[in-house]
């Protein structure tokens, strides 16, 4: 190769040396181009936005009451706004979440239903109550549910209508499914009517916004036991026969009362007159416990009670008075040995037996598969291979069991079966306490299996 | 800007590229809002804003966006008015925020908006890609109203949220479900086409006989 032309050549790979170079220098001046621009344009952006943040920011507080606005126009968080009674949350229709109080005296309660709607779930509502001397239901709106597959059934136009104005007092005490509402999603409208009950109910009964005879008896009771006995449960028993059978010449009992604490002995309160007038008188024993039937002690009483109410009391126990509702013969000849080898059954367990003169006996029983895996322990009266009656005696975890308490539909279970098969309630559960039911029914067919076992005629299975 | 170019892009902007009609964009929001034509014309209202404010950013910025990183910084301008439009009505229209929920957000992910910067705004001056931002949130807006429209007055028995009749008495469920949505947007969609090639075809035929030279005794004469 001669001189020029290798000149040449090392000329020509230095000036592509030197485009190249150039390129490359190109190259990263626009990217470093581009990701400045990026960069510029989104700290302008951030910037921007970080001022309209500043003009525009909704506070937690401005949210929260704008939420409760919605179900209460004039809604503004009062200052003083009581913290939610948790133990006293639970209510016979479902379960008080949350509550929040308005600066005019309205309360807006966060209440969800016990398991009674579509599928066994529940709904929770915003229930708002107004203050004043009637307190009323001003507003509610759906929150969240569980299983409502219709909750879309239920439309603004219902949530604007459906309760509004009733009195806590009256929102649907007999019939709180509210039923006849015609949405086409019945069970999401029970549950519904149960949640707004349970609001209703918190605010008679914990917040006192509204006195009933029934809360003022019970505050009188409350009062008269001091906190000695604190943490009893009352349930009041609406039996108008037994507040019947109490009256003592013409003073006619006014209420009657069930207490249950957990490790405690039950007391039942009998209340008789009201305001000034009230007479209440306490005992234990005498409820549950058939030895002393005619000795239930007194516990606490008003101030000068007139003594025959004490001893109405005493003689007038509701187990007697079950019992004898159910079998007019029963006459108490003692208590009867449990028979280990038949005392426990699939689902649950003998404890007592009580005797009676005419051959019937009392089974008491205890029942699994309750609420929450709870129990339901029951008395069952059983004379000539037959059902008698039944009656509740305690229970565990059985938030809802005041609604088989007193309904009319769960005393009429199992009387007149034989005790010589299985019993199933089936569909005649009390709704919204199907889990007690279960227990409830467990707690029959091990009474059952106990009886047909040992009483006479009954061979072993 | 001439008055041709204006009517250019308003009639694109209305009909001949309808982003609902014609272009089928922005379709998510357009089934899932229009049950109610208050949360239709809001929405159509959010997105109007946001297309006149982010076209406008974009073509300012057309010159100095170097094209490799155009994508995301058209993502960032988009996002900022989004954000903004959604500050702006959790504080002032609150009902139509939750109504809205998160459809509101995802403005920023519309085909329409992304669409017309791309093609638009980063290749025209200010005034013409503020008008296409305006006439095409104009024509989103009118389109998803018009069907909420029919939704809502066949669904729920209201217009506007005004309740007209008993719906317990006579309401079609139907079109406030889903399918319904379906259904409703594609007969839309189908009359509205069928109008607009019908009413191109009558142009054509017109422009097509205008520019047919009239025959006269000179024109035969030349002609043999």
């Amino acid at each position: 190769m001669s001189k020029e032309v290798k000149n040449d050549v090392v000329e020509t790979n230095e000036k592509t040396a030197s485009a190249e170079k150039a390129m490359k220098k190109g190259t990263v001046i626009q990217a470093v181009k581009a990701i400045a621009v990026l960069v510029i344009i989104c700290l302008v952006c951030g910037i921007l936005l970080a001022l309209c943040n500043d003009l525009l920011y909704v506070s937690d507080d401005v949210k929260f009451d704008r939420a409760m606005q919605k179900i209460y126009p004039n809604f503004k968080k009062a200052d003083d706004s009581p913290a939610l009674d948790t133990a006293n949350a639970k209510t016979p229709y479902g379960e008080v979440l949350d509550l929040v109080k308005s600066s005019d005296g309205a309360y807006i309660l966060t209440a969800k239903s016990s398991n009674i709607g579509f599928s066994n779930g529940t709904v929770t509502v915003y229930v708002a109550v107004s203050g004043g001397e009637n307190p009323t239901v001003a507003g509610w709106s759906i929150k969240e549910n569980v299983g409502q597959s219709f909750i879309g059934n239920i439309s603004e136009k219902h949530q604007k209508t459906w309760f509004i104005g009733q009195s806590i007092t009256v929102v649907n005490p007999e019939n709180p499914e509210g039923s006849g509402l015609g949405s086409g999603a019945t069970h999401t409208e029970n549950a519904i009517g149960y949640a707004i009950n349970a609001a209703a109910y918190y605010c008679i009964n914990v917040l006192k916004l509204v006195s009933t005879p029934e809360s003022e008896a019970k505050d009188a009771l409350v009062a008269l036991l001091g906190t000695e006995y604190d943490g009893y449960g009352f349930v009041a028993v609406n039996d108008a026969e037994y507040l019947e059978a109490c009256k003592v010449g013409d003073k006619e009992l006014s209420f009657y009362f069930e207490g249950t604490k957990a490790d405690s002995d039950p007391l039942a309160a009998y209340v008789y007159g009201e305001d000034d007038a009230r007479q209440i008188v306490v005992v234990k024993d005498g409820i549950t416990h058939a030895e002393r039937l005619e000795e239930a002690a007194v516990v606490k009483k008003s101030e000068g009670i007139d003594e025959e109410l004490v001893a109405k009391a005493q003689s007038r126990s509701y187990f007697e008075y079950q019992i004898q509702k159910s079998h007019a013969g029963f006459e108490f000849a003692g208590m009867g040995e449990v028979n280990e080898e038949f005392a426990t059954a699939e689902k649950g367990t003998v404890n007592k037996i009580y005797l009676s003169t005419d051959g019937a006996i009392i089974v008491e029983a205890t029942g699994n598969g309750g609420f929450m895996n709870g129990t339901v322990t029951i008395n069952v009266i059983i004379a000539d291979r037959e059902i008698k009656g039944w009656s509740i005696v305690s229970n565990t975890e059985q938030s809802y069991i005041s609604n088989i308490i007193n309904s009319t539909q769960a005393s009429t279970w199992y009387v007149g079966s034989s005790i010589d098969g299985a019993l199933e309630l089936g569909d005649n559960k009390v709704t919204g306490t199907t889990m007690s039911s279960t227990a409830i029914n467990n707690a029959v067919n091990t009474a059952c299996y106990y009886a047909r076992n040992t009483l006479p005629q009954g061979g072993a299975e | 800007m001439k008055k041709e170019r204006f009517s250019q892009i308003a009639l694109d902007g209305l009909v001949r590229q309808n982003p609902t009609f014609r272009l089928v964009l922005g379709t998510c929001p357009t089934l899932a809002i229009t049950i109610s034509a208050i949360n239709s014309f809001g929405m159509g209202m959010a997105v109007l804003f946001v297309l006149v404010c982010s076209n406008v950013i974009i073509s300012l910025l057309r010159n100095v966006i170097p094209d490799r990183v155009r994508i995301p910084c058209f993502i960032v301008i988009i996002a900022t008015f989004v954000t903004i439009v959604s500050m702006f009505m959790e504080a002032f229209l609150p009902d139509l925020f939750n109504s809205l929920g998160v459809f509101l957000a995802l403005i920023v992910v519309n085909c329409i908006i992304l669409g017309r910067a791309e093609s638009f705004a980063s290749h025209n001056p200010v005034g013409a890609s503020a008008l296409d931002g305006l006439f095409m949130g104009l024509g989103f807006t009118v389109s998803v109203t018009l069907i909420a429209i029919v939704r809502e007055l066949l669904g729920s028995a209201s217009f506007f949220g005004i309740e007209l009749w008993d719906a317990s008495k006579f309401s079609i469920k139907f079109f406030t479900s889903s399918a319904g949505a379906f259904l409703t947007y594609g007969l839309f969609i189908a009359i509205f086409n069928v109008c607009y090639n019908a009413v191109e075809r009558k142009l054509k035929h017109n422009r097509a006989h205008k520019m047919l030279k009239p025959v006269t005794a000179e024109t035969a004469k030349e002609a043999e």
